[in-house]
């Protein structure tokens, strides 16, 4: 026993010699870490000190002479003042209105500042990358399309899903199809994000979600719903078009693509409620039930009071209360107005009650 | 008997090798993913705040409260200050004795609404239901006693957001938590189904206007061992187990799920002690099988500030009801052991059951074995010496380890409190561990002899303040 306590008491020595070195190792590199970040933070202030009022300059009425000195200071800027110039310039552009912004756009290409991050938008750091195409995206520049395209191949997914952010930033339709693959695919980059970018394209990115809601995955099917009623929304002539693939997917077999549609059909609102909204409103998933009773207060159309009247009666609580806040909505409305505060009139239960009293504070 | 003794050294050397192996993995993994997310955040953060996409999904935060009047109201101020919309905040009232209600009303003018009936869970009857006037964001549910998961459970039923969000009336989350975890289901809506947060030691930091502006760390032993312990708990491991699709564990303080899933699974359960590891657990297990998919995401920018226990007698109660807890929990999600559960049921369950459900007993052998061959001459006191330095610095480099995540992706700590968190992590060694092992200890003998251990009080309510000013110390008569 004593041999196997020897060597036990030498393996632990030795562990604890070695284990005494690692921490050291790791207490130092934190402190030196520290330090390192310190310094760094007192040069990146006086970089910041330096570049702020030129970067505050960028403005569409610039002058000469601040022209002069933005074309200056970008050719100056190194590796360690390029990550802090961009983050200054994509809180300046945040700030410009967007009657500026295709001035301000030809004052920094004019300066070099779009090629400098062009440039960087190659990097070897996965962190630059995804800077440049953020300082690209907020800058609007049309040209950095295809850099942004060939970044969505990225080996880094924070750099994908930063140039997706870009080119939905950008909103230029020509990225379309770049963008249609991937979430169509919905592989490389996380759907969300794709699906956040196509609706800042606006309309134009119609098609695609119009062609998703014919997908095999039902995922995809459901944002598509999303994506119809968000591209769509305030533009009329768009509406007639949409909401025919967002109703028929009130009949898609899968319940979260029926419940995706109702949701969606509440963001559209118009003054006829279609038909298949009505038939949801007794579909015997719950969640499609919920969704489509709240879609029927956006809708001027006494069909959709008789609907949310009948749904009152719904054993559920949630479907109960829902649809007499629905009720209360369509009360507003011009067409529907009348028949709506008659039955809320008729049917004075507690659902309604608490509608009511939503509506006196200000909740409805 | 030498020759046992000879094994059973062997055995343990293996255990903590295979410990170290493991845990060493975690932080690996860890400090890979936050170093990446860390470098992201840079180019993210010089963006400016996120624009939330349209159709955000609504959330509900359910906040259950029992005698929380000290705190109740900074609470919810901090909560409905937050960056999130649209957003509701649904305070259950589980029958307190103080003025939690009261607190309320006068800070938010409350009305009352109808209660109504059809509630998707079953709870204690609900008492009075009311909205806020002047925030008709805020609803208050004032119900009989029923314990912290039924008043959840009652917050579910009242709530009809797509999202819950779960946390504690002494907790403060961070303006941008909700909408940071959010922005986990959002990225990825048909596969995260719940999403937990970071829970981070409050203790000791600065509050202002019910926020906390600068967290520091205690230096009091109890407080800044237990922020050491919270360190290596969440970003020493949560973090690696959720990259590894594995996470079965969402903190109580803070977490975020699907309730359409929380309706379907029944709610928090009340038969168990660790009703936070309970529901991920349920969820994988209800889900996976058929959704191999599903994720449980964690997102340690999401942070909720939460009080730890200041006294002994409170930190023992809550060990043991956190032990008792677990082992209940692997008792009862035992089938998920295997492939047909993926990372849950081939490494996240087999890790829990080996390395922390009869850890204390290992431990406990280990230690009466050193003693004991001390004590009869089978051992000399260099090899004591030598085998406590190494486990010190075994457990020391999980802290450093630890640590140095924090100091990668979050640099919360002033340079002095990385000092005092180093040095308690030594000093734990002596006192924490080996009292902490022994609750562990007592809680399985408890569950060994068909007790279940007693709730206790929790003093609470000093840590989290209002401006300078920090409130009354309570006593929680913790629910049944």
């Amino acid at each position: 026993m004593s041999g196997s306590i020897g060597r036990a008491g030498e393996f632990a020595a030795v562990t604890a010699a070695f284990l005494i070195v690692l921490n050291v190792t790791v207490v130092v590199f934190i402190y030196w870490r520290r330090l390192r970040l310190a310094v760094h933070e007192k040069r990146a202030e006086r970089v910041r000190a330096r570049l702020a009022p030129i970067i505050e300059s960028v403005r569409a009425d610039a002058s000469p002479a601040d022209r002069q000195r933005l074309r200056d200071a970008v050719a100056d800027l190194d590796a360690q003042s390029r990550p802090i110039a961009a983050a200054l310039l994509i809180d300046r552009l945040d700030e410009v209105p967007a009657s500026e912004r295709g001035a301000i756009v030809e004052l920094l290409r004019e300066a070099g500042a779009i090629d400098v991050a062009l440039r960087s938008a190659h990097a070897r750091t996965a962190w630059r990358r995804s800077l440049a195409c953020a300082a690209l995206g907020a800058s609007g520049a049309l040209e950095a399309v295809p850099a942004l395209e060939e970044l969505l191949d990225d080996h880094n997914h924070h750099v994908r899903e930063a140039a997706v952010e870009a080119l939905g930033a950008i909103g230029d339709p020509a990225a379309l199809p770049a963008l249609r693959q991937l979430y169509l695919s919905e592989t490389a980059v996380r759907p969300g994000i794709v699906y956040a970018a196509l609706v800042e394209l606006g309309p134009a990115a119609a098609e695609v979600f119009r062609e998703a809601i014919g997908s095999d995955n039902p995922r995809v099917r459901a944002s598509a719903c999303f994506g119809l009623a968000a591209t769509s929304r305030g533009d009329v002539s768009q509406d007639e078009v949409s909401i025919e693939p967002i109703e028929h997917a009130l009949k898609d077999s899968d319940s979260a693509v029926r419940t995706a549609a109702a949701d969606a059909l509440a963001a559209v609102g118009a003054g006829t409620v279609p038909s298949a909204l009505v038939t949801a409103v007794t579909d015997p998933e719950l969640s499609v039930r919920k969704a489509a009773v709240r879609a029927l207060g956006a809708y001027d159309d006494p069909r959709a009071v008789a609907a949310a009247a009948r749904a009152l009666r719904d054993d559920e609580r949630e479907i109960a209360l829902r649809s007499a806040e629905s009720l209360v909505l369509l009360a507003r409305k011009p067409r529907a107005g009348q028949d709506a505060a008659r039955a809320l009139a008729v049917a004075d239960g507690w659902p309604v009650q608490t509608a009511r009293i939503l509506e006196a504070i200000g909740a409805l | 008997m030498s020759q046992f003794v000879d094994i059973l050294l062997l055995l343990i050397f293996i255990y903590v090798v295979a410990y170290n192996l493991a845990t060493l993995t975690l932080l690996t993994l860890s400090l890979s993913e936050t170093s990446a997310v860390a470098r992201a955040r840079r180019a993210r953060v010089a963006r400016g705040p996120h624009t939330p996409p349209p159709l955000q999904p609504s959330i509900t935060v359910v906040i259950p409260a029992y005698n929380e009047e000290p705190v109740i109201v900074a609470s919810v101020g901090s909560i409905l200050a937050g960056t999130y919309e649209p957003m509701r905040v649904v305070v259950v009232d589980d029958g307190s004795t103080d003025g939690t209600s009261a607190a309320l009303d006068a800070a938010y003018d409350l009305v009352e609404l109808p209660i109504g009936g059809g509630f998707a869970l079953e709870t204690e009857p609900v008492e009075r239901l009311s909205i806020s006037r002047r925030d008709p964001r805020l609803r208050v549910v004032r119900k009989a006693n029923g314990g912290r998961s039924d008043a959840v459970n009652a917050g579910i039923a009242v709530a009809r957001h797509d999202l819950i969000a779960v946390t504690d009336a002494d907790s403060v989350l961070e303006p941008d938590a909700i909408a940071l975890a959010v922005a986990a289901f959002t990225a990825d809506p048909s596969r995260v189904v719940a999403c937990g947060g970071i829970v981070r030691i409050a203790n000791g930091g600065r509050f202002v206007d019910g926020r906390l502006v600068e967290p520091r760390v205690k230096v009091r032993g109890i407080e800044a061992t237990q922020t050491v312990e919270y360190l290596r708990g969440f970003l020493g491991s949560r973090i690696a187990w959720a990259r590894l699709n594995a996470l079965v564990i969402i903190s109580g303080a803070f977490g975020v799920f699907r309730r359409d899933f929380l309706v379907e699974s029944g709610g928090l359960s009340k038969q168990t002690l660790g009703e936070d590891m309970e529901l991920t657990l349920r969820l994988y297990h209800q889900l996976r099988p058929a959704h191999p998919e599903m994720r449980v995401a964690f997102v340690p920018d999401a942070v909720c500030w939460t009080e730890a226990p200041s006294k002994l007698s409170a930190l023992r109660s809550q060990r043991i009801r956190w032990h008792v807890g677990l082992i209940d929990n692997l008792r009862l999600h035992r089938a998920m052991l295997g492939r047909r559960f993926g990372r849950v049921g081939r490494i996240a369950l087999p890790y829990a059951i080996l390395f922390e459900a009869v850890a204390p007993v290992i431990g406990l052998v280990g230690s009466v074995l050193v003693v004991g061959l001390l004590v009869f001459g089978g051992a000399t006191w260099w090899f004591v010496v030598a085998l406590a330095l190494a486990a010190v610095l075994l457990g020391q480099i999980q802290t450093a380890g630890a640590i140095l995540v924090e100091e990668v992706g979050f640099r919360r700590y002033r340079s002095r409190d990385l000092l005092l968190l180093g040095l308690w992590s030594v000093l734990e060694l002596f006192w924490y561990r080996p009292l902490t092992l022994l609750w562990r200890v007592w809680a399985m003998v408890l569950l060994l002899v068909g007790r279940r251990p007693e709730w206790g009080t929790i003093p609470r309510g000093a840590a989290l303040g209002t401006g300078d000013e920090a409130p009354k110390s309570q006593t929680l008569p913790l629910p049944r």
